[in-house]
């Protein structure tokens, strides 16, 4: 919303100069963005929130001034109710009827006759420009000056023009004004010259055969207002917010007339503000005030607000003096009367829609008589009863293990195109997709962090930075659940190592029993990729992330393993308590083996059958290397374990610790046919 | 008695030149010239000379101690010398090497920092999902059925409804959306907590803006509230004056301005002093200006947040009883806050993750 300062002055006296005024009304809740030089004036540009429609006018911004600066408002030495008119010719009675009166609740439409459309006087034109408006002719120039000044939008009709397409069968011709829903096969072109198709959800102003303009958003070309018009008819109307904020999206047209009637104007004034126009128009225009018709009713309710005082205090920390609340409300318009100890009757005025309740009426004190005045203090603050998420602790752990190991912490859009899932080889069958995305790149909900993982990695490697580690902490969304998940990212480790990674920040969580098992999936690279669990809960997925993938993000890398855990799953086996268990008193011995075993026999099978002997000093079975050669020959493989042997008790003597390595190699031996090197 | 001090300094000469370190050195400077070294020796006998050769042997004892002075500091430099001769002097001046550390993500870190500050003044951390009811991300925080908010303009709706999406099990009977904001998760805890609660809420949230160096259409925010039976805005003011200081600087200046939220009456937007520029007059138009602040834009204050008393609607709605309580939230842009502390000028280097970037912080 522009306004000029000297606008301003027509209707409250300003002693402010335009910075401080403007830092005033700043603090009071009319954020003044920017302020101006034009000509001998000042242009404010204020920002108002969508509650106070009544600030989208110079009167109301000069009524908080009044209110703010302890100055009288002066609009009735400025604006003056006019008469019914006169019907000078016989030129037909109008009839008015409203179809739709929730769309339309109130019309009026005033008849000036004999006018004369010339240029504006100098001084409206510059206000007009000075707001940024083109200047027309005196008759659109003063509708939208009067738009600006009270905050009713106007609309001003060739009379002469309506009803033209038909020829008037007598005199006496009833003519109609009518203010219905559009029909689905019409069509206007609007002042703009744009021919627009009209749908029943557009509210219209017709005439008995068609639409003359959209109510509330831009007239009709064929109506409008030109050099040659004699006759107009001013409309002054209240058209529903909804109905017209529906039919400016709609048609994609939103005017300074739209603006205001989606947030609603003061509907008890719609006459009024006519009348001030049609003032205007026979003072500039010349012409003749012609009679006024109104079709449904500006009747407001009466709004009378309870007030008791001291809550103000109760809520804002600060007592404010039951005399400044009462001229806070008489400077704001409102009727104040006592009803009680500290408590008063309030009466809303109509153009006030936002309040409606006490607390809407303590905020206009607190506003009025300044934030500022509210004092700091620290509450006492209560243990609450809400308890934190254990998933928040299970983030900052895997946050820090992860930076530990070097890894860097990526945050990635979760909304991806089905294109980039395609290309990462993820399933589309039962993702979460978006009703009204802004573009195809954000279609879908992610299912996976791998994507952006993969982006992340991309963009580095294009950056030149090689070998590096991302991690990203993130809900992914998929078959109708939300979950939390943890992905990871390794360029330059091998599979071991990512694994390690992954084992070390599952024991950091606690967690106990769990098992990668060789498994399928889309994205990994077969037998190369495996599921992670608990019992029979999955709780992730690791692998090495096929080449053709890379290829398709055009990652110009080979060897990327990943990992994915799905924290939400593993939540119930976390497990942060945590135990001293004491320190060896004696020394270990430790003892590695080679054995060659056959392809098909998995490292935890050698480990099973060493456990299921239960050795009681064999403290750790140790993985040392995996070895393949011609000499070991086909379908074969060396496996080197490091065993390390302790008792509680006693050093363990070298006869001791040879009897276990023999009943393990005879086990071995005997039941997974390892021979020893 | 006397001395011969020709052969006296040749037996000082090779004396001094075999001793190998400062320790040795230090013993032949005490043997000739301390205070009952040799040369105490040859001048205490001065007395007991004819006065006719007292000046010439007080002139070659002077000569004497001068030259073993010499010969001492010498050998000493050279010692010192020869020393550093046999180490090899590591160069200091080499850059280190510096291991692989990871990083944490500039917006974790801030959500961090700004939670860090809540949960020590006895704040609890509460999440919210992402995909929200309608009644959550509106109804239930006073936005009418008709406010613009609600449009596909402004909040992303999800698009099956067959596809409920459900974190926990309670499923209301309306549009599932992306939460536009972190409020819903007021509703979530009031709806099954009893005050006093005072909760932080960071998290992701969306909207429908194109991409552009300032505009995201997803981004973070922290929502905190305090809801008991006295709660006052006055503790707002201070609460928030606590975060600015400890975020920003113990410096800061902050302003509350009146502001309108649906769910929030009286509300405010808090402004703090400019960072960069610490001016805090309100733009000059007139005439010729100096450079803008390139953060405030000349203004002298940056709006960091919203903020209020929690409206009565909310209460009602979460099923509190009419004025059993009172209580204030505030909200914040978590990007901007971190573009405004590290001076970020793009809003995308955030979700781009080039390391260059991660690494700076
Ligand atoms: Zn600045």
């Amino acid at each position: 919303m522009k306004v000029t300062y000297n606008w301003l002055k027509d209707f409250v006296d300003i002693t402010l100069k335009p910075e401080a005024l403007a830092d005033k009304l700043t603090m009071a809740g009319l954020e003044v963005k920017a302020i101006d030089a034009f000509d001998d004036d000042f242009v404010f540009e204020i920002e108002i929130t969508s509650n106070r429609p009544d600030w989208l006018s110079v009167i109301g911004i000069a009524r908080e001034i009044a209110a703010i600066t302890g100055k009288k408002l002066k609009i009735a030495k400025t604006r003056r109710t006019m008469d019914e008119g006169r019907r000078t010719k016989d030129d037909g009675r109008w009839t008015v009827t409203i179809e739709d009166k929730a769309a339309c609740p109130f019309y009026s439409a005033r008849i000036i006759r004999d006018v004369k459309v010339e240029p504006s006087p100098t001084w409206m034109v510059k206000r007009l420009q000075a707001i940024g408006l083109r200047p027309v002719n005196n008759i659109v120039d003063i509708t939208n000056y009067v738009l600006f000044t009270t905050g009713q939008p106007l609309h001003a009709f060739d009379v002469d023009k309506i009803n033209s397409h038909h020829v008037t069968a007598s005199p006496r011709h009833q003519r109609k004004i009518i203010v219905r829903r559009a029909r689905n096969t019409e069509e206007i072109i609007t002042i703009d010259g744009v021919i627009r198709r009209l749908t029943p959800e557009i509210l219209v102003i017709a005439d008995e055969k068609n639409p003359i303009a959209i109510a509330g958003i831009m007239g009709g070309e064929e109506t409008e207002v030109h050099g040659s018009t004699r006759n107009i008819l001013l409309e002054s109307a209240y058209f529903s917010p909804l109905v017209t904020r529906g039919a400016s999206r709609l048609l994609g047209i939103s005017s300074d007339s739209s603006y205001r009637f989606e947030r609603s104007v003061d509907k008890a004034s719609v006459v009024e503000n006519s009348d001030y126009a049609a003032k205007l128009i026979i003072t500039h225009a010349g012409g003749e005030l012609g009679e006024l018709y109104k079709a449904g009713s500006p009747k407001t309710q009466k709004k009378i607000i309870t007030f008791n005082v001291s809550s103000v205090k109760r809520l804002l920390g600060q007592e404010i003096a039951l005399s400044k609340v009462k001229s806070i409300f008489k400077a704001l318009e409102f009727k104040v009367a006592a009803s009680g100890k500290n408590v008063l009757k309030i009466e809303v005025p109509a153009f006030r829609q936002d309040v409606t309740s006490e607390i809407d009426v303590i905020e206009e004190v607190c506003r009025i008589a300044g934030y500022d005045t509210i004092p700091l203090s620290i509450p006492a603050i209560k243990l609450s009863a809400l308890q934190e998420d254990l998933l928040l602790t299970i983030q900052e752990k895997i946050r820090e293990t992860l930076m530990g190991v070097g890894a860097h912490e990526v945050i990635t859009y979760s909304l991806v195109s089905e294109e980039s899932l395609r290309k990462a080889r993820v399933s589309l069958a039962s993702v979460i997709r978006l009703q009204n995305p802004l573009s195809m790149e954000q279609e879908v909900l992610r299912p996976t962090l791998l994507w952006g993982l993969l982006t992340s990695l991309r963009c580095n490697v294009e950056s030149g930075s090689r070998k590096c580690s991302f991690f990203e902490i993130g809900d992914c969304f998929n078959q109708g659940v939300e979950f939390r998940a943890l992905g990871l990212i390794a360029d330059g480790r091998e599979l071991l190592e990512v694994k390690g990674i992954v084992e070390l920040l599952l024991e950091k969580l606690g967690l106990c029993g769990v098992e990668f098992f060789n498994s399928m999936n889309a994205s990994y690279k077969e037998g190369q990729t495996a599921g992670i669990r608990i019992g029979d809960k999955e709780i992730g997925t690791i692998g090495r992330v096929k080449e053709e993938i890379l290829a398709d993000c055009k990652i110009d890398l080979a060897n990327i393993i990943a990992a994915e855990l799905n924290l939400e799953n593993l939540k119930p086996f976390v497990n942060f308590q945590k135990i001293y268990g004491g320190l060896p008193i004696y020394p270990s011995v430790t003892r590695d083996i080679s054995l060659v075993i056959n392809e098909g026999i998995v490292y935890q099978k050698i480990v099973g059958a060493i456990d299921a002997l239960s050795l009681e000093n064999l403290e750790h079975i140790r993985y040392k290397g995996l070895y393949r050669s011609e000499e070991i020959g086909k379908g074969k493989k060396s496996l080197t374990l490091s065993l390390e042997f302790r008792s509680p008790e006693r050093t363990l003597t070298d006869a001791e610790v040879n009897a276990y390595l023999e009943e393990i190699i005879r086990k071995l031996s005997l039941e997974l046919q390892a021979v020893i090197r | 008695m006397s001395f011969d001090f020709t052969a006296l300094e040749e037996e000082a000469r090779q004396k001094i030149a075999q001793a190998q370190d400062a320790a040795l050195l230090e013993a032949l400077r005490i043997q000739y010239l301390g205070r009952k070294g040799l040369l105490a020796e040859i001048t205490a006998i001065i007395p007991t000379l004819p006065l006719e050769a007292r000046p010439e042997y007080g002139k070659n004892a002077n000569l004497l101690k001068n030259k073993l002075n010499q010969l001492l500091e010498a050998r000493a430099r050279q010692i010192k010398e020869d020393a550093t001769a046999l180490f090899e002097q590591f160069d200091f001046t080499l850059p280190g090497a510096i291991p692989q550390a990871g990083t944490a993500h500039p917006i974790a870190q801030t959500v961090k920092e700004i939670s860090d500050i809540f949960t020590k003044l006895g704040f609890v951390i509460a999440e919210g999902p992402e995909v929200e009811t309608e009644f959550n991300n509106f109804t239930g925080l006073n936005i009418p059925l008709d406010h613009p908010a609600r449009d596909a303009f402004d909040t992303f709706y999800i698009k099956s409804p067959s596809h409920q999406v459900t974190r926990s099990p309670e499923k209301e009977k309306n549009r599932f959306l992306l939460r536009s904001h972190t409020s819903p998760v007021q509703i979530r805890v009031m709806k099954k907590h009893k005050p006093p609660l005072a909760v932080i809420v960071p998290g992701k949230v969306y909207r429908p803006d194109a991409v552009d160096a300032s505009h995201s259409f997803m981004f973070h925010q922290i929502e905190g509230f305090l809801v008991d039976e006295d709660v006052k805005f006055s503790d707002l003011k201070g609460i928030l004056s606590v975060l600015a200081k400890k975020l920003f600087s113990r410096n800061i200046k902050m302003r509350f301005r009146p502001h309108f939220f649906p769910f929030t009456e009286p509300s405010a937007e808090v402004d703090i002093s400019c960072i960069l520029c610490k001016s805090h007059q309100v733009t000059k138009s007139q005439g010729h200006q100096e450079k803008r602040c390139s953060v405030c834009g000349g203004k002298g204050w940056l709006e960091i947040m919203g903020c209020g008393m929690i409206h009565p609607n909310v209460f009602a709605n979460v099923g509190y009883p009419k004025g059993a309580y009172t209580g204030f939230a505030f909200g914040m842009g978590v990007d901007r806050i971190a573009m405004l502390k590290y001076g970020i000028n793009d809003i995308r280097l955030f979700y781009e993750n080039d390391l260059r970037f991660l690494r700076q912080f």
